[in-house]
């Protein structure tokens, strides 16, 4: 068959000048392929253009890498040896696409928990202000109760005492021997006499309205 | 290197699906910092990128640098290669902005030597002669291209690549791809005419 010059504004020839390249190279789909194939067979000017891009290609191949594999490589893997252990990200364990979306969400809802609860943690020492120094002697706490204790009463005695009657001291021993005392929330109303009837007691007096009887 | 010649479509089709494969496998292995897994792919990409950046930098101390630049991008951000593209289409778009930014600091001259040592390959004396002086206009008139154009020319006819893989590479619509491409060849071949024309 004999191949006709085609006018160079068919959309067939323009079409088969555009995917000539890669009818060349082998990588067109079937149906591409096929009717490049076809529109050579029958036009002399493709068929010049595909020998001269043929012979472009036989000289891209000829073209030898000039590369020295293992000197680069030594190169390299210095480079990467010189590389702090941070330089090399942690592999990324792949996730799920919800997971991206709420990411930013779910951080941002434990920061807010984690803000309320130093909030409520820290709160109350925030509202005594006061500056203290590590020296400083602890904030004063006002005594609603005196004790004398026997003279021959042990540590353990006035420990147990102290601890069953749910009070502190606060101060003390004072001149006399009284140690003054603060009653806690938890004593109960009958906080002074339980601590009466404790061994090694002499006597509780109470000292403001709040004490307990 | 890979020569594709006479063989047929289908068992290299088969080929570059394995050596795909290979590829997604090694790469898995490096993003846990598997050195002798990156090694492996190092050199099975070498040779390759060896020869893009030949082509598009013209500086035997620009490609060196480029392609371990490219490289160490691969070893460094493994884990962002996403399973989208082919692994290759990874590693020479990295390799293709490598070059673009290697090329903004050097100037466009070819450096001496460097189209005659692309150009060499053994055969008779007068064949050589010829194909060495064909080789060696062919790659100085792509080197009178823009880097756009002759990435593009060298991704078909020198790395067999299919026009959406390019595309992917130099991210641009494959119809940019064509056109560059079309444009392209026709400027070579207009460089090639008047080289012929200046010969004695």
């Amino acid at each position: 068959m004999k191949a006709r010059i085609f006018p160079i504004d068919t959309a067939e020839h323009r079409a088969a000048q555009e995917l000539m390249p890669w009818f060349v190279n082998r990588t067109l789909d079937a149906d591409e392929a096929s009717s490049v194939a076809r529109h050579i067979a029958e036009c002399a000017r493709c068929q010049k253009d595909a020998a001269e891009q043929n012979a472009l290609r036989a000289v891209a191949f000829a073209a030898e890498s000039g590369g020295d594999v293992d000197r680069d490589w030594a190169v390299l893997r210095s480079r990467i040896g010189a590389m702090p252990p941070s330089a090399k990200p942690a592999p990324e364990i792949s996730k799920p696409r919800w997971w991206k979306q709420w990411l930013p969400i779910t951080v941002a809802v434990q920061a807010a928990i984690m803000l309320s609860l130093v909030l409520v943690l820290v709160g109350g020492p925030l509202r005594d202000q006061r500056y203290r120094a590590l020296g400083s002697p602890p904030a004063a706490v006002e005594p609603n109760a005196v004790a004398v204790f026997r003279s021959d009463a042990t540590n353990q005695q006035m420990r147990d005492a102290l601890h069953a009657a749910g009070a502190s001291i606060v101060g003390g021993p004072t001149v006399t021997n009284a140690y003054l005392l603060r009653f806690n929330a938890t004593a109960g109303p009958d906080g002074l006499a339980r601590l009466r009837v404790q061994p090694g007691v002499v006597s509780v007096e109470a000292l403001q309205g709040d004490a307990p009887r | 290197m890979l020569r594709r010649f006479g063989s047929g479509k289908k068992a290299s089709t088969s080929f570059r699906r394995s050596a795909e494969e290979g590829d997604v496998a090694l790469l898995s292995r490096v993003v846990a910092g598997d050195l002798q897994a990156f090694e492996a792919l190092y050199r099975i990409y070498h040779p390759r990128l060896d020869r893009f950046l030949s082509l598009m930098t013209a500086r035997r101390t620009v490609v060196e640098e480029a392609l371990n630049d490219t490289m160490l991008v691969v070893w460094r951000r493994s884990e962002t290669y996403n399973r989208q593209s082919k692994v290759s289409t990874w590693i020479f778009a990295i390799a293709y902005r490598t070059a673009l930014k290697a090329l903004r600091g050097v100037d466009d001259s070819v450096e001496p030597g460097m189209a005659d040592e692309l150009a060499s390959e053994e055969s008779g004396p007068e064949q050589q002669l010829i194909a060495d002086q064909t080789r060696s206009a062919v790659l100085s008139a792509l080197k009178a291209l823009s880097p756009e154009q002759r990435s593009v020319l060298v991704l078909t006819y020198f790395h067999d690549l299919p026009y959406a893989e390019i595309a992917r590479i130099v991210d641009c619509p494959v119809d940019t791809v064509k056109t560059r491409v079309f444009h392209g060849r026709r400027r070579l071949r207009a460089l090639l005419q008047d080289d012929a024309g200046d010969r004695p």
